[in-house]
């Protein structure tokens, strides 16, 4: 303890430039933390409750093709398959066409709904009344608290992939694992355009998560020489081809946040290599004083380490505070509902921050502790 | 007779630079009582600092003996000799060589970090050596916040705190004017008289040597009077 003053004094020796450094490393490890928050949340896509009891049915050529409406009683007739009801990606702008304003909208058979996605839990007048109204619509908690949203408020979306704006009413506040989904009734976009029959997923929910692999296989062998061959998933399979839509995420992600962090040690170890020439004499001084080469080492990769570790921390609070509390997060968590920064995050923050203080502070400080007190000294003289 | 305190047997002392063998020390043969003041003069390159190093003990010589109060330190590793340095030497540097970023108490206080004394302990004896040199007053004034002479003294406090039985003082006045230099060497003087520190100063200057006890002459790395016989300022005798 009665070296930290000393050691706190050195770091504060070239403000401007320690300011830079923490920044410098704060932003790589703001970057890796959330790296690793996006990678975690694509690892638990599907692994909501109640994903192992849904299958996924989808054209087999890409997620944005349709598939007839009439596919809906010959897959419910699989054995195995409990319920089912053909759900539509929707896409409308609500209020503004801006990441805050974006959220998941299906058009869906708002009878099997709940039957299916039977983890929602809703009210029994609220789900009537949505199931009654043609032009009623249902919302996750979530989603619900995030705009203000109360029941029998207006909620109208302009169309972004549809000519359509929907006028809708909120009957219904669902609850569960997953609140950031807004539903309402295929009957509406069906009437409006002539009723075009065209589904975009029909999700099935099955009588046991051992019955998966059968129903895959039927359902698709059922379809196969027909003109739109189906493509069943796992819930957790259909979320990762959406996501795989974006490309490879992880690859690009952690990709960039490597080389950031790579970067900025490089860029750390000179400035640590610069302020370890400066000091070239005192430590010259210091040794002629006592100090041991191990304390020399010792004090100066404690500095490289604090400095690296007020960059993770303050990395740490910004992922915080922007992703939970700003809601920049929002976008993301239109597909990854598990995002969070979340204290594995935060540990990883530090860590990834004093390893880049230990590689970036080792080699100046190690040749610091190396120095020859005669030459040290003589460099003054 | 004065009890030696050092003793030097045989020393010799070359550079190597590239492939260029520089003699510095050539088979020195010195003894050095316990409370002396002996000033080192000579040219430049003759060898003085080099010389104040090994007995200082942050140099190793190429041969020979390096015998302080008993202990050959020339046979000592990097470990043993700083645990030497910090327990036996005070350093006075030309410069200062004082931590900017630290204050007037927290530069003497340095040496003691390494000693298992309290926060306490520590103060009192920082207080102390600093009330030595006069600038009690000045424990919380940084370098840049001081004069040249008043930076000297923070040096010189630094270098008494650990009480070490020998002082080394590189040309301490080098960088002052008339007027700080005499106190300098003055206040050096006085930690001789009064507090017996064995004090060997290398100096270029004719009126800070007269202030030792005895002056030894270097020439090209060879003392002018070996075996400890010294040129002694008659003014002091």
């Amino acid at each position: 303890m009665k070296f930290l003053r000393l050691i706190i004094k050195n770091v504060g020796r070239n403000k401007r430039r320690t300011v830079l450094t923490v920044l410098s490393v704060s932003v790589s490890v703001f970057l890796l933390a959330t790296m690793q928050a996006v990678i975690s949340a694509l690892g638990g896509i599907g692994q909501l409750t109640g994903g192992e009891y849904r299958v996924v049915v989808r054209r087999n050529t890409s997620i944005a093709d349709s598939m007839p409406e009439a596919y809906r009683q010959k897959i419910e007739q699989v054995p195995g398959v409990v319920a089912v009801y053909p759900s539509n990606w929707f896409g409308g702008i609500y209020k503004e066409d801006k990441p805050k304003y974006t959220f998941a909208q299906f058009y869906v058979d708002t009878k099997n709904l709940f039957d299916v996605q039977f983890e929602l839990q809703i009210s029994p007048e609220e789900k009537a009344a949505f199931q009654q109204e043609r032009t009623a619509a249902v919302a996750g908690k979530k989603l619900a608290d995030k705009y203000g949203w109360k029941l029998g408020d207006v909620i109208e979306l302009k169309g972004a992939i549809y000519p359509l704006d929907p006028r809708l009413t909120l009957r219904g506040i669902y609850t569960g694992p997953q609140e950031s989904v807004f539903y309402f009734h295929r009957e509406y976009v069906e009437e409006a355009f002539g009723r075009p029959g065209k589904v975009g997923q029909y999700r099935v929910r099955l009588d046991s998560p051992g019955s998966a692999a059968r129903v895959m296989e039927e359902i698709d062998s059922m379809f196969k020489n027909s003109a739109a061959p189906t493509k069943t998933e796992t819930e957790a399979a259909f979320a990762a081809s959406f996501i795989s839509m974006l490309g490879n995420v992880k690859g690009l992600i952690s990709g960039i946040g490597l080389v950031v962090v790579f970067t900025i040690t490089l860029i750390g170890a000179n400035t640590m290599a610069m302020s370890a020439r400066e000091r070239f004499t005192e430590v010259a001084v210091m040794k002629a004083l006592g100090f041991r080469p191990a304390m020399i080492l010792t004090l100066m990769l404690s500095e490289a380490v604090l400095i690296a570790l007020a960059g993770g921390v303050l990395a740490a609070i910004a992922a915080k505070v922007i992703f939970q509390f700003v809601g920049l997060g929002d976008v993301l968590a239109l597909f990854l509902q598990n995002f969070k920064i979340g204290s594995g995050t935060i540990a990883l923050a530090l860590g990834a921050s004093a390893l880049i203080g230990l590689v970036s502070g080792g080699i100046p400080a190690w040749n610091a502790a190396r120095i020859s007190i005669v030459d040290g000294l003589r460099r003054v003289a | 007779m004065a009890e030696t305190l050092i003793n030097l047997v045989q020393v010799t002392k070359h550079y190597r630079r590239d492939t260029i063998d520089i003699p510095v020390l050539d088979n020195i043969d010195l003894e050095i009582a316990r409370g002396e003041f002996l000033a080192l003069m000579g040219p430049s390159g003759s060898g003085k600092t080099t010389l104040l190093n090994l007995i200082a003990g942050i140099d190793k010589p190429n041969s020979g003996r390096v015998v302080i109060d008993g202990k050959d330190i020339a046979k000592f590793n990097e470990q043993q000799l700083a645990k030497w340095r910090a327990r036996h030497v005070g350093f006075i540097f030309q410069l200062y060589n004082l931590i900017p970023v630290l204050s007037a108490f927290e530069n003497v206080e340095l040496p003691l970090l390494l000693t298992s004394l309290s926060r306490k302990k520590r103060r009192e004896h920082v207080m102390t050596a600093l009330s030595v040199v006069g600038l009690e007053d000045r424990e919380h004034h940084y370098p840049r916040q001081l004069s040249g002479g008043q930076e000297q003294r923070v040096a010189i406090a630094r270098a008494i705190v650990t009480d070490p039985s020998l002082l080394v003082a590189d040309e301490p006045t080098g960088d002052l004017d008339a007027k700080s230099a005499e106190e300098i060497l003055d206040l050096i003087k006085r930690l001789n008289e009064e507090f017996h520190k064995t004090i060997i100063m290398v100096t270029h200057d004719p009126r800070a040597a007269s202030h030792a006890h005895a002056v030894l002459q270097l020439e090209k790395g060879l003392l002018s009077k070996s075996g400890g016989v010294y040129e002694v300022p008659a003014a002091h005798h």
